[in-house]
């Protein structure tokens, strides 16, 4: 028994084939989440319908014209989820913003994660049994593994990360659980203005405020992904990150 | 006649607690391997920094619990860069270049600073993987490590490696045929076990 409310933000694009599972695996977690958010950052395939039917949210009249609202709540398997709709020229930051502010007030843990992954059922406990543990643990992280398009799998082996590792790099994973007050020490939560290095931006300033755990297990999968534009994230990450050192200085 | 036998009894009483207190250091001096005949040993604890991570946490946790429990072990630490601690050790702390002239076994916390325990005249050197970073260079995760070093770190003789995950120790064996010993959240206690009874021989 804890004392936590924990909201799970999943962020969403071009994923109508994943998103289900991805929901599903949440709602089976042994410890539920409290609420989960689905942000869709404008894609445009059927993620949103996927989510709309999941919710069995229906079309709204709006200027003539029927169509799926832009925010709906409701409840899947008996936990309270909420969607969002974010139009497609909004940053990962704009979208995780608006998707806190939604439980902000209720919330004493976020987890991020990427609605693709699949989640195993003790991730939120297992998370959870470690922040209680720890008040200077600030974030959690765990090891997890890539599901090939080939059908094989191999297993990602993390790092747990400080202020001087992340200096070297970035994390290769943005799935983990956070404290609220830790957030809110560690200044804005999200830079609205950046593309990729969101929660490498985030990280950087949460090592300052406390410890990043990371727990030596896989406990979650995720879809091998490709990064499009290697070069765009690299320049953003040294910018993000020479940027944090300026400040610090 | 009475007081006879009180005296008697708290003789009695008092070989008892003396027992007793041994039985206690006997117990405690075989948690980290040693014995009650044994002299005082040392043991240095290399971190590359002291600030917030989970390495430090524990690791420096661990060391006061140590030395607030255990007589006849003095730690030393050892950081690469020195900074303000997020955990107080009780324990002194000095430079990594004050390590040159070590000359007892060292526990290591990264493949940088087991490197450079290897140089020093350390009998043996404790490697604690925190993760099984094998060095491999990435996008935007380059490291200036070159395979031979990440090797010495690993398969030096002098290295005995630790983990902190079973899941961590089969990775190693099947994957690098390295044997690690398994121990969570950087017990050093348990770490001790296995280091001071091999230094000893």
């Amino acid at each position: 028994m804890d004392f936590e409310s924990v909201t799970v933000i999943a962020l969403a694009h071009n994923g109508e084939r994943c998103i289900r599972r991805t929901v599903d695996s949440l709602v089976t977690q042994t410890r539920l989440p409290e609420r989960i958010v689905v942000a869709d950052m404008g894609s445009s395939d059927n993620t949103y319908p996927v989510l709309c039917d999941m919710l069995g949210l229906e079309l709204i009249e709006h200027e003539g014209k029927r169509a799926l609202p832009p925010k709906g709540e409701g409840a899947y398997r008996g936990v309270p989820v909420t969607t969002l709709r974010m139009p497609p020229q909004a940053t990962p930051g704009q979208c995780l913003r608006a998707a806190m502010e939604i439980a902000w007030a209720e919330t004493t843990i976020f987890g991020f994660m990427s609605a693709g992954a699949v989640y195993r059922p003790e991730i939120i406990e297992k998370s959870i049994a470690v922040l209680q543990a720890n008040p200077i643990v600030v974030a959690i992280v765990s090891d997890f593994t890539v599901e090939h398009t080939n059908g094989g799998e191999h297993r990602e082996y993390c790092r747990p990360f400080d202020w001087f590792r992340l200096l070297g790099g970035p994390m290769h994973d943005s799935n983990c659980l956070v404290r609220k007050a830790a957030m809110e020490q560690a200044g804005a939560a999200f830079n609205p203005q950046l593309h990729h290095a969101v929660f490498y931006d985030l990280f950087l300033r949460l090592a300052r405020v406390g410890i990043i755990y990371h727990l030596p297990e896989s406990l979650h999968v995720r879809p091998e992904k490709k990064v499009e534009d290697t070069e765009a994230v690299r320049q953003e990450v040294i910018r993000v990150r020479d940027a944090m050192v300026k400040g610090m200085a | 006649m009475a007081g006879k036998n009180a005296k008697a009894r708290a003789q009695r009483e008092r070989r008892q607690e003396a027992a007793r207190r041994k039985h206690d250091a006997q117990e405690i001096l075989a948690g980290v391997g040693l014995d009650l005949d044994d002299d005082l040993v040392g043991i240095g604890v290399v971190f590359e920094h002291l600030g917030p991570s989970q390495a430090v946490f524990f690791g420096v946790n661990a060391i006061n619990e140590l030395c607030r429990n255990v007589v006849g072990v003095d730690v030393a630490l050892f950081v690469e860069q020195q900074m303000r601690p997020s955990v107080v050790p009780s324990c002194p702390v000095f430079g990594v270049e004050q390590m040159a002239s070590w000359k007892k076994p060292l526990i290591v916390t990264s493949t940088t600073t087991c490197l450079a325990a290897l140089e020093t005249e350390a009998p043996m050197v404790a490697h604690y993987v925190l993760h099984p970073d094998t060095g491999v260079p990435d996008f935007a995760d380059r490291t200036d490590l070159s395979i031979e070093e990440v090797r010495r770190a690993f398969c030096d003789p002098k290295v005995r490696v630790f983990v902190r995950a079973k899941d961590y120790v089969a990775l190693l064996r099947d994957e690098f045929g390295i044997e690690a010993h398994l121990v969570p959240d950087f017990r050093i206690a348990e770490m001790l076990k296995v280091v001071l009874p091999e230094v000893r021989r």
